[in-house]
């Protein structure tokens, strides 16, 4: 399967990061600038790259902002649900005997299970916000990383020199930390890449429904249901947001290709 | 091959276990809000009516108690009745859950529809050469982008091209066959990417097996080795995504419904979270989790059936 040439997507990938991380307050400035002289003016037009949404803010400089919002919150989401997935998973593979079935049990009970729902009802009861979004979308996708994990940690704990490691008296813990995560830390990036794309749908979808971060906040899911109210009279707002989510999603997407090739994973294990 | 009887008592243990996960983790969310009698009464409410409601919902007890009251009244059934319109939630949630599974089958329907025929193709034209390899490589980028692209995004794309463009089709509600079609495809579009690039990787692999190598050898057309031999062995594989199929329709269906406003139960779940109608959002919650637990259990079992080996794993 062809995709991006690894060098440009990693490229790309760090171009969003620092402009989620560092996006400076002349583009939030920029960003939130109104004008209603010139509201839904089309892209190319002067002044104004991509033109602008109904309330006369430069949809080139929202574009921009919302990358700190959506993929900063699915970048928050992802390290909760890893953090999270990860632990169990070594739990699950480790741990003492009933701690190990238990864990185990909650995992396969939950990993069909449809996160949004609980999603939206934690963000319902916690009031809306970055960190609620965040929280609510990590807190439920986690078993897919505890699931991963289990099964590649009692893998590796099959292998000889663990055995030998477990011989010379090193401690469970120091195995788990030496000899495993080295070992599953290419299957668990290319399960982060997925995952994030995945949670990066859901953050905007959520947004979309209008339950993300709030009024204004150019986030890409927000944006697309502004530019859906819009519909009849500027069609094209929507492109922006949802080019946005799509490049973004393809963009996770073949880093994940990229690395399970490169370290011979066989993708179909991971779905 | 287990019995029957072990099967069905891991099934109700299973779901006790997780209904009991369920049910405390919204208990304890819906006392994360604050309190309930303010979002009743309104923000100005008089001192007197705000503890007269906590008196009647309880809400005065302790939490450990509230709890016990409330695992109480589950048992009988009973969620509480919705705080906008004083019906019971369970009844609200359940009269809801018609229209959600019909339109749910639908899109899964229309999904393996997509995505079969195509994954067959991929992976069967996956090492050809000339104008097949062309096709090939551009019904694999098509794939690769639809998976970038949000079900909702195809949405709007379908409303506004199919429903307001052409007229074809209603963009709203349930009022006729007509107004299946967008909701329905958009569903299959958060599914068929998935389930297109499994069954194409699944039917490479069959066709390198030595089934297929036999029926070749036997004079057997390459078509009939990928439609007899190699679909029918992709297909079964694929059947290992169920679990994450379904939770991802219904995670589209609340989506989609919100979207087209349709009646069914996702739609009901964001209406009564935009107007914190907490009895309303548990129900919803605990209908959904066991009817996907046991969607999943019976496709399993399905599964079993239709291949034996599968039951050993």
């Amino acid at each position: 399967m062809k995709s991006l040439p690894l060098k440009i997507a990693l490229l790309l990938t760090a171009l969003l990061l620092l402009t989620s991380v560092l996006a400076p307050a002349w583009l939030e400035a920029w960003a939130t600038e109104r004008n209603l002289a010139n509201r839904l003016l089309p892209p190319l037009s002067a002044q104004h790259l991509l033109g602008t949404d109904g309330l006369g803010r430069d949809l080139l400089a929202r574009l921009l902002l919302g990358a700190r919002h959506t993929f900063g919150i699915a970048a928050l989401a992802t390290l909760i649900a890893a953090s999270i997935g990860i632990l169990a998973g070594v739990l699950a593979a480790i741990g003492p005997r009933l701690l190990r079935t238990a864990v185990g049990r909650i995992i396969d009970l939950t990993i069909a299970f449809p996160s949004l729902v609980l999603a939206v009802a934690m963000v319902a009861a916690l009031g809306r916000g970055q960190v609620t979004l965040a929280l609510a979308l990590g807190l439920f996708n986690w078993p897919v990383f505890a699931r991963v994990t289990a099964a590649e940690t009692r893998g590796v704990l099959t292998q000889q020199y663990v055995t030998a490691a477990k011989a010379f008296g090193v401690t469970p813990w120091r195995i788990v930390t030496g000899h495993v995560m080295p070992v599953i830390a290419p299957t668990l990036a290319v399960v982060v890449a997925f995952q994030f794309a995945t949670l990066l749908i859901s953050t905007a979808g959520l947004s979309f429904l209008g339950l993300g971060p709030g009024l204004g906040v150019p986030e890409w899911g927000s944006m697309l249901a502004e530019a859906r109210a819009e519909m009849n009279q500027a069609p094209w707002l929507m492109l922006g947001p949802a080019l946005a989510i799509a490049w973004t999603v393809l963009l996770m997407n073949s880093l994940g290709e990229h690395v399970a090739r490169r370290s011979r994973i066989a993708r179909n294990e991971l779905l | 091959m287990k019995s029957l009887l072990r099967r069905l008592g891991s099934l109700f243990a299973n779901l006790t276990l997780l209904l009991f996960c369920t049910l405390t983790v919204l208990f304890f969310l819906v006392r994360l809000t604050g309190d309930p009698a303010t979002i009743l009464s309104g923000e100005s409410a008089d001192p007197a009516v705000l503890s007269s409601i906590r008196e009647n919902l309880g809400l005065d007890r302790p939490l450990w108690v509230q709890y016990g009251i409330f695992w109480q009244n589950a048992l009988q059934l009973d969620l509480g009745v919705s705080w906008v319109s004083g019906q019971d939630a369970l009844t609200l949630a359940l009269e809801r859950l018609g229209p959600t599974v019909t339109l749910g089958l639908a899109g899964l329907l229309l999904n393996i529809a997509i995505a079969v025929p195509l994954g067959a193709f991929l992976g069967a034209t996956h090492d050809a050469r000339g104008a097949l390899a062309l096709a090939h490589r551009s019904v694999n980028s098509i794939v690769v982008v639809a998976q970038g692209v949000p079900g909702y995004v195809v949405a709007l794309i379908l409303i506004q091209w199919l429903a307001v463009d052409l007229r074809l089709f209603p963009s709203t509600g349930n009022v006729g066959t007509g107004s299946w079609v967008l909701p329905a495809l958009t569903i299959a579009a958060f599914l068929a990417p998935k389930l297109t690039k499994v069954i194409a990787v699944n039917v490479a692999d069959a066709l390198q097996e030595d089934y297929a190598m036999i029926a070749r050898s036997q004079g057997a057309r390459e078509s009939t080795v990928v439609l007899r031999h190699a679909l029918p062995n992709a297909v079964l594989g694929a059947t290992a995504l169920v679990g994450t199929q379904l939770a991802g329709l219904v995670n589209g269906i609340i989506i989609t419904e919100t979207i087209f406003g349709w009646p069914g139960v996702g739609r009901l779940l964001l209406d009564s979270v935009l107007l914190l109608d907490f009895p309303v959002v548990q129900a919803v919650v605990l209908v959904t989790t066991v009817l996907v637990y046991l969607a999943n259990w019976s496709a399993d079992r399905a599964i079993e059936i239709i291949d034996p080996r599968l039951a050993e794993r």
